[in-house]
């Protein structure tokens, strides 16, 4: 059995349905909860399911539909947010037992509300790594989120709950939150499509931070179509973030001639295996990519990226690391204390070092509108794994699943992740990277390589042959 | 990196600890100095790329 036998399993699908009046939103949503109730203490994508909320809300769309009111263009469509979003009525948690106690938002996230003034309907909160800070929502307090392919492997992270709920079928679309590649680590692996959008595009509003100067904004589905429709209804220019550019809506799909690819070699082959440069060549050659280009400094861009991520996290959770170390996350607690010790010179040259690359990387893009990478140097470890080899190197997995993804997020460029398939059977991603604000250019390139069958999301599981394919306990 | 300069890094962290962290157990705090020698061998190449004075740091505050 696939998702949802009686409904499309895509978003703009769904509208298109509900709108025609081929079903109830009510008899969605709680097919929708059905299947969640039924299959996720499996996957452990969801920490909390708003079934009251959601079932408010499918009825009150129906009573709109009924009365022949004009319908948003989300009508229907269900969702789910990484549990750092606010939600309005309950905790706001962060993936932390710290925040267990919290009190309940008292109002959506930007983002959240975004998506709900235009008729979709959110069913609850997702599974991540504590406080957004690891690559494989290992999460103590709520327990591993498990890889909807195969149960034994990681999601990834740290928006793993948010790749896993729409690789499992559970939800055509969610929000998730990339720092150092928390959305396009985990689609990587999950096998499902992401955006991660230029720095400052979309609000934070509303949800907990980690690294401000790093936090993205993102979303999955599994298509380009449905992401693109997503980023579109999330775009605005929210005078209550900050760091929210005060840009007028650009669309994702303006009309493209022919795109000018190139393909990352050096560093991002270096740290990629056999699966991995063989998704990035498979894409490039389908986007016509004729060059192999070298990202400045990637190396300084990533190690830049670690430090000014481990300073301002470990700066922002001093006071709780120091009075409720134990309660924290055994995986992420020492490293968020020793960035809290960095010295201020490493720091202020981190971040001139950003600077300088950011201008060289803008050169680049000169000559270019897309860079093709891997997304992950691996598909998905097992889970509890520590190590993983790559090209004969041994390397750390939880802090190491990011290192083609930080030099990239590191500048604040916009990166659609694209799903791919492997010959070992699992998914994997590349990034198609674009210059500052021009998230349509990597909106195109996905399109063309979703036309092209190159793209590939695989089919939501059926979660008994899962399970007995991973020999993972129920 | 050298041993002389493992053990500055050293040093550098016992004396962070003591003044951010002082009342870390010990096993805690040689599981963080583990980390923070490896943040420093990713601040390696941070640390050797050739800014000049007019290389701002990158925007962290808009008036």
């Amino acid at each position: 059995m696939t998702a949802h036998d009686r409904f499309p399993d895509d978003a703009l699908a769904i509208a298109r349905a509900y709108a025609d009046g081929a079903f109830s939103a009510r008899a969605l949503i709680e097919a929708t909860l059905a299947r969640i109730d039924a299959h996720d203490a499996q996957v452990n994508a969801f920490t909390a399911v708003t079934r009251e909320r959601a079932l408010i809300a499918a009825d009150a769309l129906d009573a709109q539909r009924a009365r022949g009111d004009s319908l948003p263009p989300l009508a229907g469509v269900p969702f789910a947010a990484k549990n750092l979003f606010d939600i309005e009525g309950i905790a706001t948690i962060a993936g932390s037992r710290v925040l267990a106690n919290a009190p309940p938002a008292t109002h959506d996230a930007t983002l959240v509300a975004r998506l709900v003034a235009q008729g979709a309907i959110l069913v609850g909160a997702l599974n991540m790594d504590e406080f957004a800070y690891g690559f494989t929502t290992e999460n103590l307090h709520a327990g591993p989120c498990r890889n909807p392919h195969d149960l034994t492997r990681s999601a990834g992270g740290s928006s793993g709950g948010s790749a896993a709920a729409v690789a499992a079928g559970f939800v055509p679309v969610t929000l998730g939150t990339d720092t150092n590649g928390s959305v396009r680590v985990p689609a990587s692996l999950c096998g499902v499509f992401g955006v991660k959008p230029t720095y400052g595009r979309l609000s934070r509003h509303g949800t907990y931070p980690f690294v401000a100067s790093l936090d993205h904004m993102g979303a999955f589905a599994r298509n380009v179509d449905d992401l693109a429709a997503i980023y579109d209804a999330l775009q605005c220019a929210d005078p209550l973030d900050p760091a929210c550019a005060q840009r007028a809506f650009e669309p994702a799909n303006p009309q493209h001639g022919a795109l000018r690819v190139a393909r990352l070699g050096g560093y991002f082959d270096d740290h990629a295996n056999d699966d991995a440069r063989a998704a990035s060549l498979a894409a490039a050659e389908a986007l016509g990519a004729s060059q192999t280009v070298h990202y400045p400094d990637a190396d300084a861009a990533r190690g830049a990226a670690f430090l000014i991520t481990a300073a301002e996290g470990g700066q922002l959770h001093m006071e709780n690391l120091r009075t409720r170390y134990d309660e924290r996350e055994p995986l992420s607690r020492d490293r968020l204390i020793a960035g809290a010790l960095l010295p201020a010179a490493w720091i202020v040259q981190a971040q001139r070092v950003r600077a300088a690359l950011r201008m060289r990387v803008l050169e680049l893009f000169e000559h270019y509108d897309v860079l093709v990478a891997p997304a992950t140097p691996m598909v998905a470890p097992r889970i509890g794994d520590e190590f993983m080899d790559i090209n004969g190197e041994r390397l750390a997995v939880r802090p190491n699943l990011g290192l083609l993804t930080q030099p990239v997020s590191c500048l604040g460029l916009p990166v659609v992740a694209v799903p791919m398939s492997t010959q070992s059977g699992l998914p994997i991603a590349v990034q198609l990277i674009a210059p500052p604000w021009r998230e349509d250019l990597a909106f195109e390139a996905a399109r063309r390589l979703e036309a092209a069958q190159v793209a590939h999301c695989p089919p939501p599981p059926s979660f008994d042959e899962a399970l007995l394919s991973s020999g993972a306990d129920a | 990196m050298s041993s002389s300069s493992d053990a500055a890094l050293d040093a550098y962290a016992d004396a962070a600890l003591a003044l951010h962290f002082p009342a870390l157990s010990a096993e805690a705090a040689a599981r963080v100095k583990a980390q923070f020698a490896r943040i420093a061998q990713l601040a390696v190449p941070v640390l050797a790329y050739c800014v000049d004075a007019s290389d701002e740091p990158a925007p962290v505050y808009r008036p």
